[in-house]
């Protein structure tokens, strides 16, 4: 299943062939440049719930629910009649989506850097170290990617009781920082790594928990920056666990918050929700335009192994 | 040898167990080892004072749930390098470091008969007040032993075995303690220390992957193997069921009609949604790929990507919040589909159509919650699978495109021969991604239909709402929704498995 023959392949040759086309420039055929118009206003209307979430976002109640939206009726008070009132009835009590915020935050650090933790320390021994059963369990690991998530539900909340976890933050946690995925990611990059760097480490007395700091995570930072994407966009957005396991009092992650602003039956808050979306949505946005190619290779490097 | 210096040495060899290491090394490490435990004994107490003390407010939240894990690790951090410097310490004496799990093993042991014990006493006691009898005398050994108030008695309260595996644990580790305290052997020289490479290997791999393993069998191995104990028992809420054998599986296929009915709902619902979602976003984000990657513009490439790849990074919960505010009855569906009609006005009237309906009531109509949930996750997920495949066409070589042109290849034909082939991996991944995700649709249609009923009449029920409402709803019939979980996964296998029979998908190398 795993082919060491076809990984020493380099990671994305993008530059090169860009470089040629771009001297193309001047030879567009009018059928490609009505394509990428096309697909330019298709992309528009694609963009257009979240750009409507944006707007919304810092609007009074009443605008939310009319048609179309006030920048379109009348883009002169559309554009001064921006408010935060929304914002602050979702950020403060008693709906405290900032603390909520603060809880989401703290989940996704520790389960991010948990997961990088454990996976890159187990990768090194499957990648670096001859034991015995290390096939055995290295398919073990890969077989447990394969059981589905309506066989784990039910039992995986009985465990996190018996475990006394239920209703911590813990709770969510620990199970984001298994990731067998993870392992098999930075397993695949890893034995890319030329052996020649470590064994001169060890001829010069390190251990492997010094190899495995000081050589091979500085040389695995792309792989490791991947992870840590793919991680954190599964982990700010996941809900069904947290909605099982945690306490809706206390910590809540901002999935939950909306939902719990949501399950109000008299008045609910609209624009709360909606701000609340908005804050939740803005994160892994933000962090896609500052990432973006980290971002790409990531998931297609997960593709790729 | 000087207290840094033992300190350092232990440092060096934290995890090793092979080796040898010195008396001092040892006698050192345990001071440093009980000042380092008392520092953290005092802080983790402080720290509950203040957590206690003003107890609202996230941060403190935050602490309070940082507390015991710090402790943990301190109290690891501190017990890892102590256990294999007195492995090291019986090398060092001649002996193997296996005799320390002499006492462990022993003291583990006892620790859980004992515990064993305990449990089944209270179990018993607590079915004794329910039914309002009194236990008999005698009748569990825990019963003495928790009356029991001297130490010695408690000892002699204790059964046989587990007396004898605890006279084991002190006899031994006395003498491993008198075996620690020994000299150490001569040693030929200074670098006789470190050993053979491959030896050492085997030991610190081990210790590199123990915490992965151990979560890893608890999150996935044990919890996969209790649902199948708890799918036999009738286990409600937090409270242990009792066995119940088949009785759940019997009532989920043919003994409790409703049930029945809504599991094969939930399978045909959500077989279907995986099915078409299937065949509508992963055609399109092909194409959609193909089209983007003969864009020669990189500025404008990347910005289209960008556009069709930003819905995937919003939560589900946002996303259908959203859609279900644009598919209300005076939603902006409904309002776009006027201005629609009125813009066609002129067309419309020329072949004396109607236009579009405008007061479609999306949401409760239970035609429209299937297409419903297959547009939304079309619109959320083209744009992910639309990336897979553009990263997979870039990584074709340009060369086979330019000798098939040469060839007199037409595009049509390249495409076939040449990108399809070469894509076959990606397709396949992204098909089997988009399954996945498919069958553990669960957010979706938990929020996009007003008041969590999932759907109108719960037509939209998939398999995991169908398991959320039992086991979470309101009976909270865990064992329930267990065996509806294993069910599901035979189900799923057996697709699988025929998939893979009658595809081929196993082997897609042979492209």
């Amino acid at each position: 299943m795993i082919d060491t023959t076809t990984a020493p392949r380099p990671a994305a040759p993008a530059a090169a062939p860009v470089r040629k086309r771009r001297s193309k420039l001047k030879q567009l055929s009018p059928l490609q440049l009505i394509g990428v118009a096309i697909l330019a206003v298709i992309g528009l209307f694609y963009l257009y719930p979240i750009l409507w979430l944006a707007d919304s976002a810092f609007r009074p109640a009443v605008e939310i629910f009319q048609h179309p939206p006030l920048l379109f009726r009348d883009f002169e008070r559309g554009i001064t009649e921006y408010t935060l009132g929304s914002m602050k009835l979702a950020l403060y009590a008693p709906w405290r989506v900032g603390s909520w915020f603060v809880v989401s935050v703290f989940v996704t650090l520790f389960g991010v850097a948990l997961s990088l933790l454990l996976s890159s320390l187990t990768a090194y021994a499957f990648a670096y170290l001859d034991f015995p059963g290390r096939g055995f369990l290295f398919a073990f690991i890969l077989g447990t990617m394969m059981l589905p998530l309506t066989t784990m539900i039910s039992p995986g909340f009985s465990l996190i009781v018996d475990l006394g976890l239920y209703k911590s933050l813990w709770a969510v946690i620990i199970p984001y920082s298994i990731s067998a995925f993870g392992v098999f990611m930075m397993r695949q990059y890893y034995i890319k790594i030329p052996r020649s760097f470590m064994e001169s480490a060890k001829v010069e007395g390190a251990n492997h928990l010094r190899i495995w700091w000081s050589i091979i995570l500085p040389l695995s930072k792309p792989a490791l920056a991947a992870l840590a994407i793919i991680q954190f966009r599964a982990i700010w957005n996941d809900f069904l666990f947290p909605l099982i396991v945690l306490d809706t009092e206390k910590g809540r992650t901002l999935p939950i918050a909306i939902k719990v602003m949501d399950s109000q039956n008299f008045n609910k808050p609209y624009e709360g929700i909606i701000a609340a979306g908005f804050l939740t949505a803005i994160v892994p946005m933000l962090f896609f335009l500052i990432f973006q190619r980290q971002f790409i290779e990531g998931l297609a490097g997960g593709m790729k192994e | 040898m000087s207290f840094f210096e033992a300190i350092r040495a232990v440092f060096r060899n934290y995890f090793g167990v092979l080796g040898r290491s010195r008396r001092a090394e040892l006698g050192w490490w345990v001071l440093f080892a009980a000042i380092a435990g008392a520092i953290v004994y005092f802080l983790a107490g402080a720290t509950s004072e203040i957590t206690t003390a003003n107890s609202r407010g996230v941060v403190s939240y935050l602490l309070a749930t940082l507390r015991n894990p710090i402790l943990y690790v301190a109290i690891a951090f501190l017990a890892a390098p102590t256990v294999t410097t007195m492995v090291r310490r019986l090398h060092d004496v001649g002996w193997s470091g296996k005799w320390l799990l002499v006492p462990s093993l022993s003291t583990l042991v006892a620790l859980y008969l004992r515990n064993r014990g305990e449990h089944l006493f209270e179990k018993a006691s607590a079915l004794a007040d329910e039914e309002g009898t009194e236990l008999a005398a005698g009748q569990f050994w825990f019963q003495g032993y928790s009356e029991a108030e001297t130490f010695t008695a408690k000892l002699q309260a204790l059964p046989l075995s587990i007396q004898l595996l605890l006279a084991v644990a002190v006899v031994s580790a006395v003498v491993l303690l008198v075996l620690l305290a020994l000299p150490g052997q001569p040693r030929a020289n200074k670098f006789d220390e470190p050993l053979p490479l491959q030896s050492a290997d085997r030991s610190s791999a081990y210790a590199l992957i123990t915490p992965f393993f151990v979560l890893i069998c608890i999150f996935s191995l044990y919890v996969f193997a209790l649902g199948l104990k708890m799918s036999f028992t009738n286990e409600q809420g937090v409270n242990e069921g009792e066995w119940v054998g088949l009785q759940n599986y019997k009532d989920i296929l043919y003994a409790d009609k409703s049930l029945n009915e809504d599991f094969w709902q939930a399978i045909k619902v959500t077989f279907l949604y995986t099915f078409f979602g299937l065949v509508t976003q992963v055609p399109v984000a092909f194409v959609l790929a193909y089209i983007l990657n003969t864009i020669p513009f990189f500025r404008t490439r990347a910005v289209l990507r960008a556009a069709f790849f930003v819905p995937c990074l919003i939560n589900v919960v946002t996303i259908s919040l959203l859609f279900r505010m644009f598919f209300l009855k005076d939603g902006i569906i409904n309002h776009s589909l006027g201005s629609l009609n009125r813009l066609l006005s002129p067309v419309l009237e020329l072949f004396g159509a109607s236009g579009f309906p405008t007061q479609t009531e999306w949401l409760t109509h239970s035609q429209w919650a299937l297409p419903l949930m297959i547009a939304v996750s079309f619109w959320q997920w083209t744009g992910f699978h639309m990336v897979y495949f553009l990263a997979q066409l870039q990584t074709i070589d340009p060369t086979l495109y330019e000798a098939a042109k040469m060839d007199g290849i037409s595009p049509s034909g390249q495409l076939r021969h040449i990108t399809l082939p070469l894509m076959r991996p990606a397709i396949t991944f992204v098909a089997v991604t988009s399954a996945i995700g498919g069958l553990q649709t669960f957010e979706l249609v938990f929020i996009l239909f007003p008041n969590a009923n999932f759907g109108p009449g719960g037509v939209a029920k998939t398999l995991v709402a169908f398991i959320y409402d039992e086991g979470f709803g309101q009976q909270q019939r865990l064992g329930l929704a267990s065996a509806i979980g294993w069910l599901t996964f035979i189900i799923i296998a057996a697709v699988s498995a025929l998939q893979i029979r009658v595809l081929g998908l196993g082997k897609h190398g042979e492209a």
